[in-house]
Parts: structure tokens; sequence; C-alpha cells
């Protein structure tokens, strides 16, 4: 979907909100996750063939551990940013600030096989 | 009286040509075997008889062609595996860099650290992995040439001895091991530890954004330095030393010895004196040839590791520039001190080559 495309359901989906928050507004949080989710996926979509390309220099390179380390740090970090959002815009920061926590963990845990690595390697060094 | 003369005259023409004076007379003194302590990865730069040549055939071999020739062929077999580490480090650079672009979308702080975070965990892991086998690459050739050095200073002091020269053989012959230990002790128990503790210091530095540890690093480095300087200093001042007293003692005994023969001998000492003369230049001529190859194989041995070093750490260098220009701070200060590292250890090789080549050149060359 073409950035063009994306700006007028970006453009469209806040205008529906505002109507829908002013006649019922407890649906104006689902029309929210809605345009939210959508602009998103198409985001990921138009990313995706350069996450192919990435994965091909990746395997050329012999660097696919770390190439797909920082890919799923990043997927994981612009899922919770969106998840978040949400939560502060629904006013629930306790639960946002929560989610923050374990989108840190996670993407600490995805470089614990890096982590290992270099400290194998430290130790072959040190022998 | 006539017929004791013609005696000692059949004796005199027998000792002399009993013994071989071309310089080609390798088996007696065994460096005919010199050529098997060879590596596989430089026996193909070497003829085969190298070390059994005659000294012309040496110096037809040995010309600036063939230097260029050697260097060019070690180039061409450590550029590929170098490109292929540049290509993987600067692979990575630019995914970082992609990371950063798109993370800083991320309006929360906190997972903007993670991402910048695993980006240098990344890029430690990768220039880590290459700089281990840097320093595996290192300890193996330091390892083929002990093991030359082992089996060429005996051949030496052999050699040495037959001239004549007997305090230099028991001086330079000592000294050629002696040093072999001290820069095996030097290399291993001081240098390549500190060097180890080094690379981990600037990886935690890297990984630690509230910690500094550049001024640690670089306080190592001037110690290394000046530990480095000063023992090339004392090598050097303890060899000059050595040769310049070996040379003037064994000058002295070789004059002695020859008027005690000339003195004692009657009516042939001073054709004896001379013929034993004869029977040493033939022998220097053999220990020139071999101390000389022994010095180019020496450098041929140490060319290998020293290129190799030289092209990762000048794309380092690169990589590390590259990181500047894409904006990746930490892990441009990350490459630059792996490139310092990188650069000890090309000074250590450095080192190492040059005093075994000169040790070697000044047993082929002294009193001659």
């Amino acid at each position: 979907m073409t950035v063009l495309k994306l700006c007028g359901i970006a453009v469209l989906g806040v205008a529906a909100i505002l109507v829908v928050r002013s006649a019922k507004s407890e649906f104006a949080i689902p029309l929210s996750v809605v345009t939210g989710t959508i602009l998103l996926t198409s985001a990921l979509a138009t990313v995706y063939p350069m996450v192919d390309f990435v994965k091909e220099l990746s395997d050329v390179g012999s660097f696919t551990l770390y190439a797909s380390t920082i890919l799923k740090a990043l997927g994981i970090g612009l899922l919770s940013q969106s998840a978040v959002d949400f939560c502060h815009d629904c006013g629930e920061n306790a639960i946002a600030s929560k989610l923050e926590f374990a989108a840190k963990a996670g993407i600490l845990l995805l470089g614990l096989p890096i982590i290992r690595e270099l400290l194998t390697l430290a130790t072959e060094m040190m022998k | 009286m006539m017929k004791k003369g013609k005696w000692l005259f059949f004796l005199m023409a027998l000792v002399v040509f009993s013994i071989p004076l071309r310089a080609g007379a390798a088996e007696d003194f065994g460096t005919n075997r010199l050529y098997g302590t060879l590596p596989e990865e430089i026996r193909s730069l070497i003829p085969t008889d190298f070390f059994d040549s005659e000294a012309g055939s040496v110096l037809d071999t040995v010309n600036v062609g063939f230097f260029f020739r050697t260097v060019g062929t070690v180039l061409s077999a450590v550029l590929p595996g170098a490109f292929r580490n540049l290509a993987f480090v600067m692979g990575l650079l630019i995914l970082s860099s992609v990371m950063k672009t798109l993370g800083s979308t991320v309006t929360s702080p906190a997972i903007q650290t993670v991402f910048s975070y695993i980006s240098v965990v990344c890029v430690c892991g990768a220039v880590f992995r290459i700089t281990g086998d840097l320093f595996s690459c290192m300890e193996r050739f330091v390892g083929y040439l002990h093991q030359f050095i082992t089996a060429i200073a005996p051949i030496m002091t052999a050699l040495l001895y037959a001239c004549g020269k007997v305090t230099t053989a028991t001086v330079s012959g000592g000294m050629l091991t002696l040093i072999l230990a001290f820069l095996e002790s030097l290399c291993g128990g001081l240098l390549f530890p500190v060097l180890q503790i080094t690379l981990a210091i600037s990886v935690g530095s890297a990984l630690c954004s509230t910690v500094d540890l550049s001024g640690m690093i670089a306080i190592i480095s001037r110690i290394l330095t000046f530990t480095m300087t000063f023992v090339s200093l004392l090598l050097t001042i303890v060899l000059a030393i050595q040769s310049v007293v070996a040379k003037s003692a064994d000058e002295l005994a070789l004059k002695g010895v020859k008027f005690a023969v000339g003195g004692l001998v009657p009516i042939v000492g001073s054709a004896i004196g001379d013929a034993l003369a004869t029977i040493t230049g033939g022998l220097n001529v053999v220990r020139s040839v071999t101390g000389m190859a022994g010095a180019v194989a020496v450098v041929i041995v140490m060319l290998f590791p020293i290129l190799y070093l030289a092209v990762n750490r000048l794309f380092l260098e690169l990589s590390s520039v590259a990181a500047g220009i894409l904006m990746l701070d930490k892990e441009s200060k990350f490459l630059q001190q792996m490139s310092g590292i990188v650069g000890f250890l090309m000074g250590a090789s450095a080192l190492v080559t040059a005093f075994f080549t000169v040790t070697l050149a000044v047993m082929a060359c002294i009193g001659s």
C-alpha cells in the first residue's frame, strides 16, 4: 500500500474516531485500535522486501545470527511501542510501563546467544 | 728428510681435499632438513634447495623481484579473507544504522536504549570473533617460527664452530636460544594476555554506556608501547655488544692458532696455516648462505601474519570511519580500539621477525 493511501487511511481514521467519540465514546478506542493495526501491518508489509534482502545478505556474509537478532529486536520494539501507545491512549499507564519492561526483557533475551558466544570466545582466548 | 717432507705434503693434501669446499655441502651440517621445518603455506614461496644452494644460486634467487613476487603472492592469499571480514562488519554496521533509524520512531526511551545495546552487542560479537581469529593466526605463525629457529640454531652454531669461531658460536647459539625463549615468554606471558584483557575492556566499555573505560585502555596501550620499545632496545644492545666482543676474541684466538701452527710445525707450518684458512673460507661460504637463507626464510614465514594483520587493521579503520558516518558513535569508537589492538599484534610480529632476522644475519656475516 502506498504512503498516500496510508496517509488517507490515517486521516479518515482520526476523523471517524472524533465523530464516534462525540456520539458513542465506547467505540472510539476499538476504532483507534483497528486504524492503528491497519497502518502498522501496511507499514510492515512495505518493509518486508527489505527484510528479505537483509536475509539474503546475511546468508552470503555469514552474519545470520546477528541479522536475525537485530530484525527480531526491531519487530518486538515496533509492536510493543504500538501496544504501549494504545495503553497510554486508554489511560492505562501502569499496564503501559509493564509492557515496556516486558519488551525490554524480550529484546535483551534476544542478545543472550551473542553474549554467550562472546564469553565463549573470550574463555577460549584466555586458554 | 726429503721422504718426511713428501709424507707431510701427502698428508696435507689428504686433509685439504677430504673436506668438501663447495657451498653445497649441506648434508654434513643438516641444512637440507631446514626446508621441511617450514610451514606448508610458505613452502611454495621458497625453492626446495634454497638452504642447500651455492652462493651464486642464492644470489640469483633472492633479488628485488623475488620479494615483490612473494609479497604479491601473500597479499593475494590474505586479501579474500580480509575482504570477507570487511563485508561482514560493514553489513552489520549498515543493519545497525537502519535499525537505529527505524528505532527512532519508537518513542519509549527505554526501548530505544535497548535497541542501541543490541546493536552494539551484535557489532562487538562480530568484531570479537574476527580479532580472535587474528590472535590465533599470529600464535600459529609464531609457533612455526619457533620450529624453524629451533632447527636452524644448532646448524648455525655447528658451522660457526667449524669455522673456528668458538666464542661467537657459543655466544650466538646461546643468544638465539635466549631470544627465542624470552620472546616466547614475552608474547605468551605478557603481550597476549594484556591484549586479551584490553579486548575484553573494550567490549565492556562499548556495552556499558554508563562506564567509560577508554582511559584504562589508553594506559594499557602506553605500558605496552613502553615495554616493547624497552625490550627492542635491550636486545639490540646485548646483541651488538656480544657480537663485537665475541668477534674480537675469535680473531685473537685464530691469529694465535695460525702463529702456533706456523711456528711449531716445521717446513710446512705456514702451508698448513694457509690450508686451514682455505678450509674455513669454504665453510664461511656455507655459513653465509645458510644464515642469509635462514634470515630470508624468517622474513617470509612472518610476512603472512604481518600482512594479514595489516590488511585487517586497515579494514577495521575503514569500518570505524564508516560507523562514524552512519552516526554509530559507540561502534565507531569500539572499532577504533580494535584497530589499535591489531596494531599491537603487528608490532609484536615485526619485533620477533626483526630480531631473528638480524641475529641470523649476524651469525652469517660475523668475521667473514
